[in-house]
């Protein structure tokens, strides 16, 4: 569970608020949705959860995720995963290593098993040594979906994930990462700025 | 028995020490020298003069447990700035150099500064092996040495020239124009401030001074235009008949060499009576290179070590220096085939085993015994500033 | 890394300036006031003027001031103009590839060794007329040419130009690649632009601000630089950086006061010489307005002289570095000889019998003063990732404050200073004053690409394994591998390189195959002085084409440890 209680940002040393205060919850398995247009500080209300905010800003107000407080926590200890609308699959590691990196301290035989159920899963079989550069878009993406979930994340924070995309594998793709959300059983809060990109009856906050 | 035997031993060893001090006094230097590092900062331009200071590292290991360290540089007046520079900022002890290869305005910068430990040279026991009344060894470019240096080696400017292209060399400053009339572009000195070239030009008012005794005493400078006017003359005839026009000139008497080895110079000097000779032995210079001197001899001077005050092992630092004075590091510095550098030793000083170390040195490119007698004395030191300073200002662009 | 633990890192800047400043101001103000006749060690505590009087009445100074002005600011010119004229052909074109590659050696070699190169090949005597004589030029002695050390110092701007122009053509390259070249390119040429017209009005106005670092840096060593010009600029009257060095190295110790005088005219000059092409630099974009605009379409010129030129430049580095490999090797070798009538071993083996403890040496303050330089410059800029960019860009210029100040004008005051905390001699003031001249390089070759990060990259990793610092190693450092690598290479071929500062901080007590090799060049053994030479240049072009190999893979393989360690 997600809650966000009068969460305001404002950059530091001045006290303009980039938005009104945001109040809401989210619970395991939903999906809420943040829209508004490009610049009215979207990006900068994931930063702020995931704990990369740069210092030119000040969050005040509170973040709870499953009891615990995000706001003074450092990133590193928020279990809080991220996609952005470019895969940032690393490129110097094959997609093995990529997923191998987000599963935790697992022995070499459970990571070797779970990496191919979760591939499988994708519909990548056997794509374990492909080099980053082969795969095509859409794998990449989908690979980019898997190895967030391998960290066990407590929340997903999707930053326009879809956005660069084409139309045929959007929709296909969005299918696919909302069925793994609920499948997680975890909440996951949506940037975006395009009305097809949010779930049926999700609730849908705009930033003003 | 034995008690009385150990002090009949005693007393005699008090007795000697009571004669001798000096000798006990050395005994106790070479036992404090032992397991020091000595830094010797030496000019190491010459692979053959670095090679040499490694085998002396090696003997003195050996002997007296002394670790020696040669600093290589390329100017010493650069050691003197750093000695200076040590100075300035209080470092009394435990300065970093404790031997140094000297001689000249450097050593006389330094002893007038009072940056030198000493006096030590009457210390060394080997010291006795040289002619230690000759004006060479007492006076370092007029300044007297007393005892604040000592002597590692004898030094003549040396001509030398590539026989296969003239037969018979200048050995008058006149003839010297005329070689170069005859041969532009083919002879050159380097520019003073360089050694060589202070020496060279000192060579040349020698043989244009109507009265060259007066080089030894100190320089009139009101009289100095008139009593150099004929070396200014000689010179602005000489310097557009130079190696590229005078323009440049080389930056010593290593480049001078290189030059006669590469066929654009055909006569140049050096300090070194046997440098050519050694240099054709090792290739540096081709065989047809002969060596000689001019007609009314050549300045000649001895090259010293001496010990900055700062030093932290003097004793070793004295320990290395009277080695260097050893027949056996002499024999070997005059051998050609190791450094070729003449021995500082008086031969009749030395008894029959100790000159049975020096081989015959014999080569064709060796100065011949009657140049190496005609030698003259080094100016008296206040001309060089005069003389650096007008060279400066007509010779310098 | 995150947004909590970055604040530390404002150690790193903190620490860098410390570093950087202090021997800088400190060698600076022991060089300001003996120049107004303050030297108390030696006996000088008047106040005067008279060390600015002599300067200026000395015979050499005008000329020799103007030579220093004039050769530097030839060289360089030439080489940005060469530069920007091979990029605008060449990048990214098929033969980029391989002329990175063949420029990579040109920059590892230290300035010096290809200096004394350029003076065997080039001289009346020099290998180029040995190959043509006699049986084309007639000659059977050196002609008395002035090819090499002319008195217009142009040898010495051909030296100066071949070293420049591999180096700013790498800062270049770099700076182009923070650019979107493909996209400006293409625009460009579907207007009916050709490719080098679209360089010279779209993308060169905007990389000359962002090589406005390495040129001044460039600038002023041209301006500033001893040891080439010593080995290969004019000497009578020789450039005032090396008259300043005579005098600052004269026996008569009076010559100080007037070499300090001279060190800071040299400041001066040079200073001058800087804020002139900043104006310049700032003043071509306006002026250059018109012509940029003035919607002429060139068909595009033939590629073959920016080839030609690449070509010539490293013929002439190429074949210099040759003859001395023969000259290594050689006995006797007389004019006219193409080759050496006689060869031999001989000095490699007496090389060998000295050259390991120069060697290891060298090794050592290269590798000690390039991991301190790594380790400052990759905290600061981490340190600019939390803090605030614009501050950040401003103080991180003063790192590059030792290459714009001529080295005569702070060793000596420097000397000074680390004599007074007795750290001269000694391996850290060696190390400290070898950094004080690699960091800035370091900083200069890595800065654009480890700011151009992705910085998401850090964001997601560490949103996946939750360890800020393995992700860091992992991810960040290992995909800026390359980089980091040509960094490291750049700043190990100039502390090699270093000569002065060993010299003057080292007490003489460090002996680098740099100062061995000037050592030895003084001397008459061009045998000795080449084997020296080539062990000087060999280390920095090892660990150039190390770096050309490196790759985040190669230098990367995740399953071998990382993952199994423990945080």
């Amino acid at each position: 569970m997600l809650e966000l209680n009068q969460l305001s940002i404002r950059f530091s040393g001045d006290a303009r608020h980039l938005f009104s205060p945001l109040s809401f919850e989210v619970a395991p398995g939903e999906v809420a949705a943040v829209m508004g247009p490009s610049g009215c500080g979207k990006s900068t209300l994931l930063a702020a959860i995931a704990g990369t905010l740069s210092r030119c800003f000040t969050a005040s107000g509170e973040i709870v995720l499953n009891q615990r407080q995000l706001l003074k926590l450092p990133q590193a200890r928020r279990r809080v995963g991220i996609l952005f609308q470019d895969d940032l699959l690393f490129p110097h590691f094959n997609v093995e290593q990529n997923l191998r990196f987000a599963l935790g301290d697992v022995s070499r035989d459970e990571a070797e098993r779970r990496i191919a159920q979760v591939l499988e899963q994708a519909e990548l079989s056997g794509y374990q040594q492909r080099d980053i550069g082969h795969l095509s878009g859409g794998q990449r993406a989908r690979v980019s979906v898997l190895r967030s979930l391998l960290a066990e994340p407590e929340l997903l924070l999707l930053d326009e994930p879809f956005s660069k995309l084409d139309k045929a594998l959007r929709a296909q793709f969005r299918e696919f990462v909302f069925a793994q959300i609920k499948a997680m059983n975890i909440p996951a809060l949506l940037v975006t700025h395009d009305h097809d990109d949010v779930p049926h009856a999700a609730q849908v906050h705009a930033l003003q | 028995m034995r008690g009385l035997f150990a002090f009949g031993l005693f007393t005699l060893i008090i007795s000697i020490t009571a004669v001798l001090p000096a000798q006990a006094n050395w005994q106790e230097i070479e036992q404090r020298a032992d397991g020091q590092t000595v830094y010797f900062n030496a000019w190491a331009g010459s692979e053959n003069i670095n090679s040499y200071i490694r085998w002396v590292a090696q003997r003195v290991k050996q002997e007296h447990g002394i670790e020696l360290k040669h600093v290589k540089i390329s100017d010493t007046a650069n050691v003197v700035s750093r000695i200076i520079a040590e100075h300035a900022s209080g470092r009394e002890q435990g300065g970093s150099v404790d031997l140094l290869w000297v001689n000249g305005e450097n050593f006389r910068t330094l002893k007038q500064a009072q940056l030198l430990y000493g006096p030590f040279a009457e210390l060394l026991p080997n010291l006795a092996l040289t002619d230690q009344q000759s004006a060479s060894l007492q006076y370092d470019f007029s300044e007297p040495v007393a005892g604040m240096e000592s002597p590692w080696g004898g030094a003549q400017l040396t001509f030398y020239y590539d026989s296969e292209r003239i037969n018979q060399p200048p050995r008058l400053m006149a003839q010297l124009l005329e070689f170069a009339k005859q041969h532009p572009g083919q002879f050159s000195y380097p520019a003073p401030p360089d050694f060589y070239g202070t020496t060279f030009i000192k060579q040349a008012l020698w043989e244009w001074m109507d009265d060259p005794a007066l080089l030894q005493l100190p320089a009139n400078p009101e009289r100095f235009q008139q009593h150099t006017a004929a070396l200014w003359r000689f010179l602005d005839q000489l310097h557009p008949l130079m190696w590229r026009a005078g323009q440049v000139q080389p930056n010593g008497a290593g480049q001078m060499q290189q030059l006669v080895n590469d066929g654009e110079l055909t006569l140049a000097f050096t300090f070194n009576p046997n440098e050519p000779a050694s240099s054709v032995e090792q290739g540096r210079l081709p065989d047809s290179v002969r060596s000689y001197t001019f007609a009314g001899g050549t300045i000649a001077n001895t090259h010293f070590v001496a010990i900055p005050f700062n030093s932290s092992v003097p004793q070793a630092a004295m320990v290395v220096a009277n080695f260097l004075l050893s027949p056996e590091a002499q024999a070997r510095k005059a051998d050609l085939n190791h450094w070729g550098d003449p021995s500082i030793l008086d031969m009749r000083k030395l008894d029959a085993e100790q000159r049975a170390l020096f081989v015959a040195q014999q080569h064709p490119a060796m100065l011949s015994a009657e140049d190496r007698a005609r030698t003259l004395a080094e100016p008296h030191i206040s001309w060089l500033e005069l003389l650096e300073a007008e060279w400066l200002r007509r010779y310098g662009k | 890394m995150t947004r909590i633990d970055g604040r530390w890192l404002g150690v790193f800047p903190a620490l860098t300036l410390l570093v950087m400043l202090v021997p800088l101001l400190s060698g600076l103000w022991y060089t300001l006031l003996p120049s107004f006749g303050y030297l108390p060690s030696l006996g000088f505590e008047q106040w005067s003027l008279q060390a600015w009087q002599a300067l200026f009445a000395h015979p050499l100074t005008l000329q020799a001031s103007g030579l220093s002005v004039l050769s530097g600011v030839l060289s360089s010119g030439l080489a940005l103009i060469s530069a920007l004229y091979v990029l605008s052909h060449c990048y990214h074109r098929a033969s980029w590839r391989w002329l990175q590659r063949a420029f990579a050696p040109m920059l590892a070699v230290p300035h010096v060794a290809l200096a004394i190169g350029l003076v065997f090949l080039l001289a009346p005597s020099g290998w180029v007329l040995r190959s043509l004589s006699p049986w084309l030029t007639g000659f059977s002695y050196p002609p008395l040419w002035q090819s090499v050390q002319d008195p217009y110092g142009l040898s010495l701007v051909l030296a100066l130009w071949l070293k420049e122009l591999p180096f700013l053509l790498f800062m270049l390259a770099v700076a182009a690649g923070q650019l979107p070249l493909n996209a400006s390119l293409a625009v460009g040429q579907s207007l009916g632009y050709s490719r080098a017209q679209v360089w010279w009005r779209v993308i060169i106005p905007q990389l000359l601000p962002r090589v406005r670092l390495p040129m001044l840096a460039v600038l002023a060593f041209a301006c500033s630089v001893v040891d080439v010009a010593q080995v290969i600029g004019p000497t009578k009257p020789p450039t005032l950086a090396v008259l300043v060095w005579q005098w600052f190295s004269h026996s008569d110790v009076s010559f100080r006061l007037m070499g300090a005088a001279g060190a800071l005219w040299l400041l001066a000059l040079i200073g001058s010489v800087l804020l002139v092409y900043l104006w310049l630099e700032r003043h071509y974009l306006r002026w250059s307005l018109d012509w940029q605009l003035n919607g002429r379409r060139h068909r595009p010129r033939s590629d073959k002289p920016a080839g030609l030129l690449v070509a010539a430049a490293m013929l002439l580095a190429g074949l210099a570095m040759v003859v001395m490999l023969i000259w290594s090797f050689a006995w006797r070798w007389r004019f006219p000889d193409m080759l050496p009538q006689t060869w031999q071993l001989g000095t490699w083996q007496q090389a060998a019998e000295f050259a390991y403890s120069p060697f290891s040496q060298s090794l050592l303050l290269a590798l000690s003063s390039v991991l301190l330089s790594l380790l400052l410059c990759i905290g600061c800029l981490e340190y600019e990732l939390h803090s605030d960019r614009a501050r950040a860009l401003r103080w991180s210029k003063l790192f590059y404050l030792p290459l714009l100040v001529p080295q005569v004008a702070f060793l000596f005051g420097l000397q000074v200073q680390l004599l007074k905390w007795q750290l001269d001699g000694r391996w850290l003031g060696v190390i400290w004053a070898h950094t004080v001249f690699v960091l800035p390089y370091v900083f200069l070759s890595l800065a654009d690409n480890y700011r151009g990060f992705d910085q998401r990259y850090m964001q997601a990793a560490v949103s996946l394994n939750h360890r800020p610092l393995l992700s860091f190693v992992q991810i960040k450092l290992a995909m800026l591998a390359k980089p980091i690598a040509v960094a490291i290479a750049v700043g190990f071929s100039v502390s090699i390189a270093q000569y002065l500062p060993t010299l003057f901080i080292g007490a003489g007590r460090f002996s680098t195959l740099t100062t061995e090799a000037v050592a030895l060049a003084s001397g008459g053994d061009r045998r000795i002085t080449a084997v020296m030479v080539i062990l000087q240049s060999l280390l920095p072009l090892l660990v150039f084409s190390l770096a050309q190999l490196t790759t985040p893979k190669r230098v990367f393989k995740p399953f071998s440890w990382t993952f199994h360690v423990r945080t």
